[in-house]
């Protein structure tokens, strides 16, 4: 699904209007803005990096129609295709707007995915996260030369850190799957029964590997070691009762140059408040 | 027919039989034998923890399985015969077999990945299980399970334990880490579901009906109902006997973690005298079985007082 890679523009302002190129020109100026708490915002400083904007990309999207075959088990790739362009359309945006505050990466990044009763074959994709920079110049983008970006709150950034290790990105793995209808004389033998619904666990197995695969390519594009927090879900966004959805966002993560080191093995503690 | 095609029809045949599908096998396979990313459910805190505990993350891991409840009536089920004076109880065996059916799937398959993967545990096994009714009039069960497959790098005793399977737990890596560092270490999860059915009846003191016998006898007092009471008394005790028996068999000296769910609702049967009502009863418990490795090293923990609040 990557080989639809939408075009990386470091200068590109596409869609913010007047008064965010003065917010943007503000924050390069030095003030921040960030929705940071204030315990990331002291332990993203304590890990040598400056918060330095607040930065957003979105994309609403239409999602086409596409037919399945009553009878057969396959991928909905029109629905897979529009999820995964209206994803990248929001991060890149996000991304280039990092990039415009000259920052090495993005922590917090919420990816918001609103399907609305007013449209229904449309989809909002909304990219929210707090640029950030290294103080001491160190070079922490990721490999094709785009800021970093990490689903990871500040504190999972500072332990990230402590381990040696730093995110490159965020890597995701979608699709949808319609799933095969039984035969009319089957479900009729197998009524009343306690029987396995065999064509529903292979479409949740095909759509999960078929997400897990794209996850792990886009890894592999990074050069990553491996990737932590992934969050799974599998839903229908409003896709119907015989199409299911499986998604995967986590972030990837690579070894930091000269910085070979463990966390000290923890100390129990008892909290008394 | 096309090798996708074919591909297919072989994943539903497996399937069938309980297993994972060709492409899930082969994913899986080829991380083993040729090595790659990892790809896990860990958060940065269960994932620093697991290297500082010598536990490697190989692949997060799934088991699912989609299942069809029968139908049950109470015909055949009322071993002293039906008593049509008080209120009737018993196991609905088809849903109990489909409870635990479904979830013994779902963890198979769990299992089975962890083995293609070549992994010694998979931990912070993660339970979605729900009801919905995917074809027209039956319940379907659905019931997935996460996890992430680790190996242990020989550092943690023994790897896997007898039978060669891979250990499963719902611990947290924090949680794991405390044990093993307590002397202790997980062998596996145990669980089981029951659902019991105790009908209305005189002396449930619930819808007498057109007899009114419920209401007449014990509609101005306080009383407990104890058929319903016993039902949950009997739902339990096959659950935890199950469990233990479980345990046991897996040579545990205990059981941690253990989640349990129960809930009553009204339910209607087809019984020999037309419909029979009452509450149905469903009980279910899961946790990890434990064993002693060395000797238990408890840590004294230290006191703080959190100053954010």
């Amino acid at each position: 699904m990557s080989e639809q890679e939408t075009r990386y523009d470091p200068t590109s302002l596409e869609g913010v209007p007047e008064a965010g190129r003065a917010r943007l020109q503000q924050n390069r100026a030095g003030l921040f803005t960030s929705d940071l708490s204030v315990n990331e915002f002291l332990l993203i400083k304590q890990a040598g990096f400056d918060p330095v904007g607040l930065v957003v990309g979105s994309s609403i999207y239409h999602i086409g129609i596409q037919m399945a075959g009553w009878k057969k088990s396959q991928e909905l790739t029109v629905l897979s295709q529009a999820m995964y362009s209206a994803r990248q359309l929001a991060m890149t945006r996000m991304e280039e707007e990092a990039d415009q505050l000259g920052a090495d990466g993005v922590v917090g990044v919420r990816l918001d995915i609103g399907r609305y009763e007013w449209g229904q074959d449309m989809a909002e994709f909304i990219a929210i996260g707090t640029a950030v920079k290294h103080r001491s110049g160190e070079m922490h983008r990721a490999p094709n030369g785009r800021p970093f970006t990490s689903d990871l709150s500040g504190q999972d950034f500072w332990t990230l850190l402590r381990t040696g290790h730093r995110p490159v990105g965020m890597v995701m793995g979608s699709c949808v799957y319609h799933v095969a209808h039984r035969g009319m004389l089957q479900s009729m033998a197998q009524t009343g029964r306690n029987v396995e619904l065999p064509n529903f666990t292979q479409a949740l197995y095909d759509a999960r590997e078929l997400a897990m695969e794209r996850m792990q390519t886009e890894a592999q594009a990074l050069t990553a070691e491996g990737i932590v927090g992934v969050k799974l879900d599998e839903t229908s966004h409003g896709w119907g009762s015989h199409t299911i959805e499986f998604f995967a966002l986590g972030t990837a993560i690579v070894p930091r140059e000269g910085h070979d080191e463990a966390i000290e093995p923890p100390t129990p503690v008892l909290d008394l408040s | 027919m096309s090798t996708e095609e074919e591909e297919q029809e072989q994943s539903l045949a497996r399937i069938e039989r309980g297993g994972i599908t060709v492409a899930a096998e082969r994913r899986l396979s080829e991380l083993r034998d040729k090595g790659g990313l990892f790809t896990s459910d860990l958060t940065v805190n269960g994932w620093a923890l697991a290297h500082q505990l010598g536990l490697r993350p190989l692949s997060q891991v799934m088991g699912s399985s989609i299942y069809q409840m029968g139908y049950q009536s109470s015909w055949g089920q009322l071993e002293g015969g039906y008593d049509p004076t008080g209120s009737n109880m018993f196991e609905l065996g088809t849903l109990s077999q489909a409870l635990n059916e479904v979830r013994t799937r779902a963890l198979g398959r769990l299992a089975e990945e962890a083995m293609h993967v070549g992994a010694d545990a998979v931990v912070e096994v993660d339970t979605r299980a729900g009801e919905s009714s995917l074809e027209t009039g039956m319940v379907s069960l659905e019931h997935t399970v996460f996890g992430t497959a680790v190996s242990r790098n020989g550092s943690l005793g023994s790897s896997r334990h007898t039978g060669g399977r891979p250990v499963l737990t719902e611990l947290s890596v924090a949680d794991f880490s405390k044990l093993v560092r307590g002397g202790f270490e997980p062998l596996g999860i145990v669980a089981w579901s029951a659902v019991f059915f105790a009908s209305y009846g005189y002396g449930s003191g619930l819808g007498g009906g057109m007899m009114g016998g419920g209401m007449l006898m014990g509609g101005m007092q306080n009383f407990e109902l104890s058929a319903f009471t016993q039902a949950f008394y009997n739902a339990r005790e096959s659950v935890i006997g199950e469990l233990n028996a479980q345990a046991s068999a897996l040579g545990a000296s205990g059981i941690v973690g253990v989640r349990i769910g129960h809930r009553a609702v009204r339910h209607e049967i087809q019984g020999m005298n037309g419909k029979l009502g009452g509450l149905m009863v469903t009980f279910n418990a899961i946790g990890t079985a434990i064993r002693q490795t060395g000797e238990a090293t408890l840590y004294a923990p230290e006191t703080t007082i959190d100053l954010t609040t």
